[in-house]
């Protein structure tokens, strides 16, 4: 009989234990504790340069450059942020590229959905050439291809008696067949859904676009949101497209208007800097309520 | 029905950017609407716009439209527009770009076509010279500000020193500024401004002729680069290279480090000094003479006229009174019967007026080419950037085959 | 032979409408599927209408300018003025240009450097991020705002932040007593300072890794704690394996941006050339240059290049394979 040791034992045991569960929270808090330091530390460097930014927003001109640099401006002018939308229609700006980017992310979300879903869940002729086709195409450089996208818009315009010159189209229409990168993307995402699945939802009746949008989708929302904010982010912030094809004042997206602020003769460093605070807000609200998507979840206790 | 939303939002996007064009089409009949690129910024732009308005107002021949285009990106989106068959209809030109522009038959040549309506002799000789090629003059001038020294007028006084006449040679310069200079403060500092190619001009050199021809390694250039070599190294004299790259010339002199730079004449100094913590009195200087030749540097830009612009008449009309009204402009005229102006747009500046204007009449540009840039890039990688650092500190061994090996390079981009 | 997927396209009556399957139906549907898997004349892929968008759009928005450049490359083409055919001209003057080969080192230099920098920091920020601390929204919120401002804002935010004289990072090095070096002033300094802009930047990557930490099961984790691993054994034999796909990923997207990285470069600069990073130099020669048919030569020799890289990372790796078993046929 090994059941039941000696009390005095036991006891010793239990103590250890309860010694080694205290000795473990107070492991677990240090660690805590040090984890937090590290990780605010290193935001604080994230941060500083945006510290920087809006310190200088609230310059007065002659403060911007001065030596040693002001951390905390002596006398803040918040009307640099009224002026911002005084000196430029700032609200017209937002408003374009809120409408701009809003198209471009539906466009290149959904379909790039499909066409990640069509890449990743069948094997079919010509497969391989294909997707390598559409990955070279993410390593030609855009800005030399600028120059003949133009000549092409405004030669189909001019064909079609329209114009394309001056507005949106040459900038959204791409959009409309997904983009190259959120398909890889997905397409990494996709494939490693495991054929179960499918086939449960397929016996179930449904077809294969269906399938998509109920069981691949859901299962991949991350992965999507990924894409949806990373759309976002790159139209928002989108410069040279909206610059070349854009020519009304009235017509610019915030990151055109921002150059605005560098003239011929000096540059309004703390309009410059007011706006690009205000251009950023938008993606930080973004970024802020989709964390829900990214959730921690069985992951996080594998490896932490 | 999920997916309903999203596609609906696409096509309110895609739509409603299309709601903000239309009506873009020209008037059928009435005056021909001439658009005018410019780089201006959120105030300039405001400004020119009030100016354009004042001259559809006064005329019935020509209507204008700004079309401004952000400064960094400017002639990215300009020749992306002419390219594509949209180029504007007058659009400024800085005075590198004015030979390409006119070489590849982008501009309406204005010889003879606008002395009737702006006195081309107002114009300091050098200050047309950047807008004329082969002969040709494709563009007027509706900025330039010559090249001066400013100095810091309490550090001549605390050291005994005359201040400057505008009679000084560089020899004479170098001379003062060692007088200046102690082991913390230095007479002079130079990162490039004024060009190298100044002391080239004034031994009688220079790096291309007005024709064309590469002359970077001739022997009253090489002798100008030795001048330009030995100040910008000389550490009895001159803050040293890289300390003036990591300090900024402006603001070495702005906080009483650096006793004389070089700058633009409309540049706003003054402004800076005063309001930096220990104040001082600014003065200003015309640039020292060469042993040949008494010259400065002068920037200029252009407004030119489309070659595509049909109605020529009307369009030269339109340029001629655009750049009359710029006269009127905060900006430095660049005419003879300007400069003083100076004083109007920046009282601050009101003490310089006669430096600026004679500075303004010894004034000249770059022979610029066609290549103008690439050039500039050979010429700065090649040559000026290591004179001015005496190669990194290692040295730059005999300037006369550092320009010869530029000249062939040069000679290569000009043959091309 | 009935079509096997009677209902591929278009979508199956969705909502209220559907019904559960009857015991035959399903097995007559599992028939079906087995009779598709079995060797049979086929009727074209489904999958063709699915990748059709992009396709279509490539080729109505995106050819004709990539062919027109294609053709440009062989012409001498100022940009404001008509091309003139060179040939082969361009080509072989790349061949002996030095200036492109200086940039092409120091993009090379910089991104053998920043890219597993780069992919290890924000595998490490999402791996600290994907746990229950508090302030979770706030820290990743925080690490991610590099990666929401535009290349130009950050270009203009650093270049004070790198200044030598005003700027912040020099600031703090005297108040310590060090004096900081000439960032972007000394060319030694260069690769470092962009080297430093972009683990800056790193934040941004950490999205993609959350995703992929979300994926990998935490009872793979749980078998592996019992059976004794620690920290580092699971990290590297079930996390890492198990993030594969999302690896590769950014491994060929950090390597194609290293080399396509402008837009920061284009605010920066940087003494001696050190900051003349190829895409820098292809634009200059376009636009600054008048030489849009060299630069055209230029991005198709760079393409090529970026095309043998990825190659050898898609040659070594079993991105066409480790998915087999999850494809229709």
């Amino acid at each position: 009989m090994t059941t039941t040791a000696p009390a005095p034992d036991r006891d010793r045991v239990l103590a250890t234990a309860a010694a080694r569960r205290r000795e473990q929270r107070r492991r677990t808090w240090h660690r805590s504790v040090a984890k937090h330091l590290a990780l605010s530390l290193v935001a604080l460097s994230m941060l500083l340069p945006f510290a920087w930014m809006i310190t200088t927003s609230l310059k007065a001109d002659g403060d911007v450059f001065a030596i040693p640099p002001q951390w905390i401006p002596t006398d803040p002018q918040w009307q640099h942020y009224r002026e911002v939308f005084e000196a430029l229609p700032f609200a017209r700006f937002f408003l374009n590229t809120a409408l701009y980017t809003t198209a471009v992310m539906a466009g290149e979300v959904l379909v790039s959905i499909v066409v990640a879903y069509g890449f990743a869940r069948f094997d079919f002729r010509g497969k391989k050439p294909l997707f390598l086709f559409l990955l070279i195409t993410i390593m030609l450089p855009g800005e030399i291809t600028i120059v003949p996208g133009y000549i092409f818009w405004a030669e189909v315009g001019e064909t079609l008696g329209v114009q394309l010159i001056n507005t949106y189209w040459p900038l959204i229409l791409p959009a409309l067949g997904g983009q190259a990168v959120h398909v890889f993307f997905l397409f990494q995402f996709f494939r490693s859904i495991p054929r179960d699945f499918a086939e449960a939802a397929y016996l179930n009746g449904a077809g294969w676009w269906a399938i998509l949008w109920r069981v691949f989708v859901p299962m991949s929302k991350p992965a999507v949101v990924t894409i949806a904010v990373t759309s976002f982010m790159g139209t928002w912030n989108a410069f040279l497209g909206p610059l070349i094809y854009l020519n009304d004042v009235e017509k610019f997206t915030v990151q055109v208007g921002l150059t605005m602020f560098r003239g011929q003769f000096e540059t309004d460093w703390p309009l410059l800097m007011a706006a690009t605070t205000l251009s950023v807000i938008p993606m930080l609200v973004l970024f802020f309520t989709m964390q829900r998507y990214f959730v921690p979840s069985r992951a996080s206790e594998a490896v932490r | 029905m999920r997916h309903r939303l999203p596609t609906a939002v696409a096509a309110l996007a895609l739509v409603l950017p299309l709601a903000a064009c239309g009506g873009d089409a020209d008037a059928e009949d009435g005056p021909p609407t001439f658009t005018v690129a410019t780089w201006a910024n959120e105030t300039e732009a405001d400004e020119l716009d009030a100016i354009l308005d004042g001259l559809n107002d006064a005329q019935d021949t020509y209507r204008l439209e700004q079309m401004v285009i952000p400064g960094g990106e400017y002639y990215t989106k300009l020749q992306t527009m002419i390219a594509g068959r949209q180029a504007p209809d007058l659009f400024w030109l800085s005075q590198e770009y004015v030979p390409a522009y006119a070489d590849n038959g982008t501009l309406t040549d204005l010889t003879g076509r606008v002395e009737d309506a702006i006195d081309l002799d107002d114009y300091p000789p050098g200050s047309l010279d950047p807008a004329t090629v082969g002969g040709a003059l494709y563009g007027l001038p509706w900025i330039g500000q010559p090249y001066v020294v400013y100095y810091n007028a309490d550090r001549f006084a605390e050291a005994d020193l005359a201040e400057p006449d505008g009679t000084w040679t560089w020899t004479e310069f170098r001379e003062v500024a060692r007088a200046l200079t102690d082991g913390t403060r230095y007479g002079y500092a130079t990162t490039g401004t004024p060009p190298v190619a100044l002391f080239a001009w004034g031994e009688g050199g220079d790096y291309v002729t007005a024709d064309g021809e590469v002359v970077v390694d001739s022997d009253a250039t090489v002798a100008g680069l030795e001048l330009a070599h030995a100040i910008a190294n000389d550490a009895t004299a001159t803050m040293p290279q890289g300390l003036a790259q990591s300090r900024g010339v402006e603001s070495a002199f702005v906080d009483g480090t650096v006793a004389m730079m070089v700058g633009g004449a409309a540049d706003d100094i003054e402004r800076k000094v005063a309001e930096s913590g220990d104040p001082f009195e600014v003065g200003m200087a015309v640039m020292p003479a060469g042993s040949v030749e008494h010259v400065t540097f002068n920037w200029t830009a252009s407004t030119v006229l489309s070659a595509t612009v049909t109605d020529t008449e009307a369009g030269l009309a339109a340029l001629t009174d655009l750049t009359h009204a710029m006269f009127d402009w905060k900006i430095p005229a660049p005419v003879s019967s300007r400069v003083g102006d100076i004083a109007d747009v920046n009282p601050q500046k009101a003490y310089a007026v006669d430096v600026v204007t004679r500075s303004a009449e010894i004034a000249r540009g770059f022979h610029n080419q066609p290549q103008q840039n690439e050039l500039g890039s050979v010429i700065w990688e090649q040559l000026e950037g290591p004179i001015l650092s005496d190669g990194d500190g290692r040295g730059v061994g005999d300037l006369a085959d550092l320009a010869a090996a530029t000249a062939a390079k040069m000679r290569e981009v000009v043959d091309r | 032979m009935p079509d096997p997927r009677p209902d591929a396209l278009p979508d199956a009556p969705t909502g209220p409408t559907r019904r559960t399957r009857t015991a035959h139906e399903r097995a007559t549907r599992a028939a079906e599927l087995a009779a598709a898997a079995a060797p049979r004349r086929r009727r074209p892929s489904p999958a063709y209408l699915y990748i059709a968008p992009w396709f279509v759009a490539f080729a109505l928005f995106a050819l004709v300018p990539m062919v027109m450049s294609l053709v440009m490359s062989l012409t001498d083409w100022p940009v404001i003025g008509s091309p003139t055919w060179r040939g082969l001209g361009n080509f072989t003057e790349l061949a002996r240009d030095a200036q492109f080969w200086k940039s092409l080192w120091v993009t090379v230099r910089f991104g053998v450097v920043s890219v597993p920098l780069g992919m290890a920091a924000a595998l490490t920020v999402a791996m600290v991020l994907n746990s229950n601390i508090r302030g979770l929204s706030l820290y990743r919120t925080i690490y991610y705002l590099p990666a929401v401002v535009s290349g130009v804002a950050v270009g203009l935010i650093w270049r004070w932040v790198l200044d030598p004289a005003a700027g912040l990072v020099n600031g703090a090095l005297a108040a310590v007593g060090v004096q900081g070096p000439g960032w972007l002033t000394d060319p030694a300094w260069v690769l470092p300072s962009y080297t430093m802009v972009a683990l800056w930047g790193a934040g941004g990557g950490m999205l993609t890794y959350l995703v992929a930490l979300n994926e990998v099961p935490r009872d793979l984790g749980e078998a592996a704690t019992l059976q004794g691993a620690g920290w580092w054994a699971r990290l590297w034999f079930v996390t890492l394996p198990l993030m594969r796909p999302i690896l590769f990923y950014n491994l060929v997207m950090g390597i194609i941006g290293a080399f396509k990285k402008f837009n920061d470069a284009y605010v920066l600069g940087g003494a001696g050339g050190e900051g003349n990073f190829l895409m820098l130099h292809i634009y200059r020669t376009a636009f600054e240059h008048f030489r849009m048919g060299y630069a055209s030569a230029m991005s198709w020799v760079f393409l090529v290049i970026v095309l043998a890289v990825t190659g050898l990372v898609f040659r070594f790796s079993d991105f066409w394979t480790f998915s087999r078993g999850n494809e229709e046929r």
